[in-house]
Order: structure tokens, then C-alpha cells, then sequence
């Protein structure tokens, strides 16, 4: 084998370990969205904008993911706290609509520091 | 530059009948590989790319795309998967593949770079693609996971289609009697 | 041991391999604009027939694998109501539906190709005769098979290979010409397998959503 043969054999043996590597390494999981509602849990990507129904004894609350962020966009109850919760982008935050049982939470990735450390509803 | 001494000197038409003859022998290769059962989805052991491999000396840059594009649509036609994400898979990995290898055996001096090389670098370059089609059309961000079981598998059958180009054009009767009639 | 009985291509004798490849386009086309699993499985399931039908042999093992592996995959990247957690895997329905109906997807592109796609398809042009030429080496190569030995690989690969286009001083190599072959002509019945396959297929894809 001559110099060159040596070197793309090289190069085909580092990708080899190198792929291994990274898909062995442990990494934080994604960033995603969990929504609870009377249906139970569903789970969406945090970085693909979409419109989420959530169902609740009250009515629908309209949930939006937009830009990396996701808020409560409409909901049945009175005062519309949730709405006023605003949009929230890291992992750890939560909005919830409580009148209509609603709960929103960024999960995966690496935790916020604002978060709390847990919480109890 | 490599050198082209090896280069065939024949008539126009039977250096055409030499690439449908070359483009039948991809075909049968292809054939063949399709009957060894793959280790892993959409893998291909590259037996299909010998014919291209032994005719980089001899065939034209015309005469090459030619038969490239006899194995690629060819395969798809005797295999029945000419209209499938197969043929999609098929075309992309064989032309990263030559482009790669012909680029090389073009460019570089045969004192550094032998023809198990030039497999080797095709077989990466026909690997990555296929991932990133796997990736991109058919499985999605998770089938990263194969990743390295294509490049490692690649790098063992990269060396067998070199070695085994290099073994046949040395040890080949029938294209040693080709080259003395050119 | 039990005789394995040839498959036959019933498809053949009734369309002209250029209607077939037109027809297989149109139904690959429904396939490809489907919305929803259901749509797909049912595209899929007429590409299974066909394809059993043109005598084509399908594993449905092997697609099986390949309908489970890309919803697998997709199953890591979590979509809508959670069903069940498999351990740090959450599976969820969006998820598995998406997955299915690529996977059914893939599967029915390949089904309706081995049912279209017939060896007699004539490309057009100078490539096309190449193309036949070609095709004629490897129905000779394909006769000989037999005479590859694994034990003596490159002495039978040379000797086949002699035998297909000589080099031996004295002889020149016969170049087959692409078989004048009759093309079978598009019957009645053929066309009333297109009609009848393409239209549910059209509405399928176009109304089940």
C-alpha cells in the first residue's frame, strides 16, 4: 500500500470512531414541550412552530410553540392568567391554566437556573 | 497528473461495445450483491463499482459518465426499483463515488495513490451520502446511530474491491490481451 | 424437495412496458401526494398485489423490517399524545403515525416500481441502443452464472469473460444487438387494469385525508 492508500484508510477508521463517538456520548435531550391536558400527556419539539388544543373540563385552551418559545394564546377560564404568564423558553419553566386544568413545561436539555427545583400542584 | 500510457487506443465503436460490455458486467455484479443479505438497511458492498474501478485506466471521462449511467439506471431497471427512493439511494452513493475516484486516479500520481486507496476514498464518499440521504429523507436525525457501522463497514469493503481491482488487473489474461489489441 | 414454481409476470403480456412505466409513474404520484397512514396503506397493499402479480418477488419479511425500523426511528423524536414510556422513551402516537406512513410510504414506491418498471422498457436514443446492447451482455452474463467457481474466481472470471468477447489474436468479439423482440401491445384487459387500479388510487389520495 502506498502513502495515500494509508491515509484515506486512516481517514475511514477515524470517521468510523469518530461517528461512534459522538452517537455513544451522552447528550442532553432535546428541548421539548409537555402539555397536559384531561387526555393525559402529549409531546412536541420546541423548535418547530405549531398549535396545540388542549382540552380541559372548562373548554379548549389554545397553546402556541412560535420561535423557540411557547405561551398560552387563548383558554376558557376567567381571570387568563395564563395568558399573562407570557412565553417561556428554557427548560424547566412552566405556564399552567388552572381553572381548566392545563399544564405547560419545557423539558430536556440542560435545566434552567431560574427554575424551580420542583414543584407541587 | 497520473499517467494515461495505459489509455486503450481503439476504434470509436469498439471502445462503445467495451463500455456496454463493461455497463453488463456492473449490472451482473449488481445483481449479485443484490442476492448477499446486508447487515444493515440500504448498505451496499460496492461489488457493482468493480467494473468502474478496473476501467478508470483505460476509459475516457465521456466513456465513464457512460457507463455510470448504464449501471445506475440499468440496476434500477433489472432490479425493478428504477422508480423508488432505491434508485435515489443508488445514483447518489455510485456518483459521489466516481466523481471522488475519478478525480483522484486524475489527479494523482500512482507513486502515492493506488487503486485500494482510490476505493477506499470512493467507498467513504458513497457511505456518507447514503447516510445523509437516510438521514435527510428516510429515517430522520436518529439514524446518525448507523453512522458508524456504514463507515466501518465501508472501510473493510473498500480495501476487499481494491485489493480485488488490483489483483485482476494484474493478474487478468483477458484485459492483458484487451490492452495489447489497443 | 418441493419444486418451486416459477413466477409468472401476468402483467406483461397485457401492457406495452411503456404504459407500464407511465402507469406505475401515476400511481407512484398518488403514493407520493397521499396524506395520512391510512391513505398509504391502502396504496401500498395495491402495490403489493401488482407486484406479486408482475411476478416480482416480494419479501414481505424484509419490508416489514423496513416499515418497523423507519417508525423506530421516528419514535425517538416524539410527536403528540404520549401512549405508553419505554423507559427514557416516551412513544407517542404522532410519532408512530408519521413513522408508518413514511415507512409505508417507501415500501409502496418500491411495490409500484417492481410492478411498472419491465426489462423490455426501450430508452430513447443512442443511450437506449447502448442500453439494449448492455442489457443483452447481461442476459448472456446472467445465462452463465454458473461458471463463476468461488474457489478459482479470477481464472473463472477471465474465462467467462473470454467467452463473452474474445481477445484472443484471430477472434473478434460478436456484439449482440438488442434483441428485436415484439413488444407486447396494451390490451383491453390492460387497460382496464390501468382504469381500475389508478382511479381508486387518485381518489384514495386525494380523499381519504
Amino acid at each position: 500500500m502506498k502513502s495515500l492508500d494509508w491515509f484515506f484508510l486512516a481517514l475511514s477508521l477515524a470517521l468510523t470512531v469518530g461517528t461512534a463517538w459522538v452517537v455513544l456520548a451522552p447528550s442532553d435531550a432535546p428541548l421539548r414541550v409537555e402539555v397536559q391536558d384531561a387526555g393525559g400527556t402529549s409531546l412536541y419539539p420546541l423548535n418547530e412552530d405549531r398549535t396545540i388544543e388542549a382540552r380541559g373540563p372548562l373548554g379548549i385552551t389554545t397553546v402556541h410553540i412560535a420561535h423557540g418559545g411557547v405561551f398560552v394564546h387563548d383558554s376558557p377560564c376567567t381571570n387568563k392568567v395564563c395568558i399573562a404568564m407570557g412565553t417561556i423558553r428554557s427548560s424547566g419553566q412552566f405556564v399552567a391554566c388552572l381553572p381548566n386544568r392545563i399544564f405547560v413545561r419545557i423539558s430536556g436539555g440542560a435545566p434552567s437556573p431560574e427554575a424551580p427545583d420542583a414543584g407541587v400542584w | 497528473m497520473r499517467e494515461s500510457g495505459n489509455r486503450l487506443d481503439l476504434p470509436r465503436p469498439v471502445r462503445t461495445d467495451l463500455v456496454a460490455f463493461f455497463g453488463a458486467l456492473s449490472l451482473f455484479f449488481a445483481t449479485l450483491e443484490y442476492l448477499f443479505p446486508k447487515p444493515i438497511p440500504f448498505f451496499r458492498l460496492g461489488l457493482s463499482n468493480l467494473p468502474l474501478l478496473v476501467s478508470l485506466g483505460f476509459f475516457s471521462f465521456r466513456e465513464q459518465m457512460l457507463l455510470l449511467l448504464l449501471k445506475v439506471v440499468g440496476t434500477g431497471i433489472v432490479n425493478g426499483t428504477l422508480a423508488s427512493h432505491v434508485f435515489l439511494f443508488s445514483s447518489g452513493a455510485t456518483l459521489a463515488s466516481f466523481v471522488v475516484m475519478y478525480g483522484l486516479h486524475r489527479l494523482v500520481p500512482t507513486r502515492f495513490l493506488s487503486l485500494t486507496g482510490i476505493s477506499l476514498a470512493g467507498a467513504l464518499a458513497s457511505n456518507a451520502v447514503q447516510i445523509a440521504l437516510a438521514i435527510g429523507i428516510v429515517y430522520g436525525p436518529a439514524a446518525g446511530v448507523v453512522a458508524p457501522w456504514y463507515f466501518g463497514l465501508g472501510t473493510f469493503t473498500g480495501l476487499a474491491m481494491g485489493w480485488g481491482a488490483t489483483a485482476f488487473l494484474k493478474h487478468s489474461k483477458w484485459l492483458g490481451r484487451l490492452h495489447a489489441q489497443g | 424437495m418441493p419444486r418451486v414454481r416459477p413466477r409468472v409476470d401476468q402483467l406483461g403480456p397485457r401492457l406495452h412496458p411503456t404504459v407500464r412505466f407511465f402507469w406505475g409513474l401515476g400511481l407512484l404520484s398518488c403514493l407520493v401526494f397521499a396524506d395520512g397512514w391510512e391513505a398509504r396503506a391502502l396504496l401500498a397493499l395495491l402495490g403489493v398485489v401488482l407486484a406479486l402479480a408482475s411476478g416480482k418477488r416480494v419479501s414481505l419479511g424484509y419490508f416489514g423490517f423496513l416499515v418497523a425500523s423507519v417508525v423506530a426511528f421516528n419514535l425517538f423524536l416524539p410527536v403528540g399524545r404520549v401512549w405508553v414510556n419505554l423507559g427514557p422513551v416516551p412513544i407517542t402516537e404522532g410519532a408512530f403515525f408519521l413513522g408508518l406512513g413514511k415507512g409505508l410510504t417507501f415500501a409502496g414506491l418500491v411495490f409500484f416500481s417492481l410492478a411498472s418498471i419491465s426489462r423490455d422498457l426501450r430508452l430513447p436514443g443512442r443511450f437506449g441502443a447502448l442500453w439494449g446492447q448492455t442489457f443483452a451482455w447481461y442476459e448472456q452474463l446472467m445465462d452463465q452464472r454458473h461458471a463463476l467457481k468461488p474457489r478459482a474466481l479470477l481464472l473463472s472470471i477471465d474465462r467467462l469473460l473470454e467467452r463473452l468477447y474474445p481477445t484472443r489474436p484471430g477472434s473478434t468479439a460478436v456484439v449482440p444487438g438488442s434483441s428485436p423482440s415484439l413488444l407486447p401491445k396494451t390490451t383491453v384487459a390492460g387497460w382496464v387494469l390501468v382504469g381500475l387500479t389508478l382511479v381508486p388510487a387518485i381518489l384514495t389520495a386525494v380523499f381519504l385525508r
